[in-house]
């Protein structure tokens, strides 16, 4: 058994070793600010004083205010990083131009931090409207060979060939 | 089995023993009945169930 019930009593007897980086600060940190806040908190919370006797009541406002920040970090620092999992940012606007030039751009950096991509969206409207069929899409809606007028009647977001300026980021 | 991380090197009850010792302090600063009932039931449940637990899986799954 390598393990034990007591705390420490496997790693003072030698079946286990005591690994700090598997615990991380993050946890000790937030573990820490959790304490100190309802330390500070323990009279309005419970009606009682904590062990400090009127400490955390002589407290000033400024002094909870800066133990309130610190705390934040600690809490900070044990959220998981955003994004936690891989994002695809799509390019809606037309190619060419400084919309175009300036989404790519910002999308390729912000892609390149992570394990996310950014994509051009495929030329059409498609980004526009809700998918159908469990997100597939057939070639004559990806590629439309040729619209009749009667179409753009129909639809009034649709007045030219790739005429969509809308940004969308869409999370996969 | 795969081998115990983190704080679980440390005890196989973390979360028992952490209310334990939140249990055991509220004791020694308070003494009054209220506070022996109400904070010497969760010791008592929090250090008698690291015990009754560790029998329960040793009777189903045996020692690891």
């Amino acid at each position: 058994m390598t393990t034990s019930n007591v705390p420490f009593a496997a790693i003072i007897q030698g079946r286990n070793h005591f690994r700090f980086d598997e615990i991380g600060w993050g946890k000790v940190l937030a573990g820490l600010a959790l304490y100190f806040v309802l330390v500070f908190l323990h009279p309005y919370l419970f009606w009682r004083e904590t062990l400090f006797e009127g400490g955390a009541r002589r407290m000033s406002t400024a002094r909870g205010l800066l133990l309130a920040v610190l705390c934040s970090f600690g809490l900070a620092l044990a959220q998981t990083p955003f994004p936690s999992k891989p994002i695809r940012l799509i390019v809606t606007s037309p190619p060419g131009g400084s919309n175009d030039i300036l989404i790519e751009s910002s999308g390729r950096s912000s892609a390149s931090s992570s394990l996310s991509r950014c994509d051009r969206q495929p030329p059409g409207r498609l980004g526009l409207r809700r998918r159908r069929n469990g997100g597939e899409i057939s070639p004559r809606r990806l590629y439309p060979a040729r619209r009749h007028r009667g179409h753009a009647r129909r639809d009034p977001l649709f007045s030219g060939r790739f005429r969509t300026t809308r940004s969308a980021i869409s999370r996969r | 089995m795969d081998e115990p991380r983190g704080i679980l090197r440390v005890t196989r009850h973390p979360i028992l023993w952490g209310i334990a010792l939140w249990a055991a302090v509220h004791l020694i600063s308070r003494g009054d009945t209220a506070s022996l009932i109400f904070f010497g039931g969760f010791l008592l449940l929090a250090v008698s169930g690291t015990v009754l637990q560790d029998r329960r899986k040793e009777r189903t799954i045996g020692v690891d």
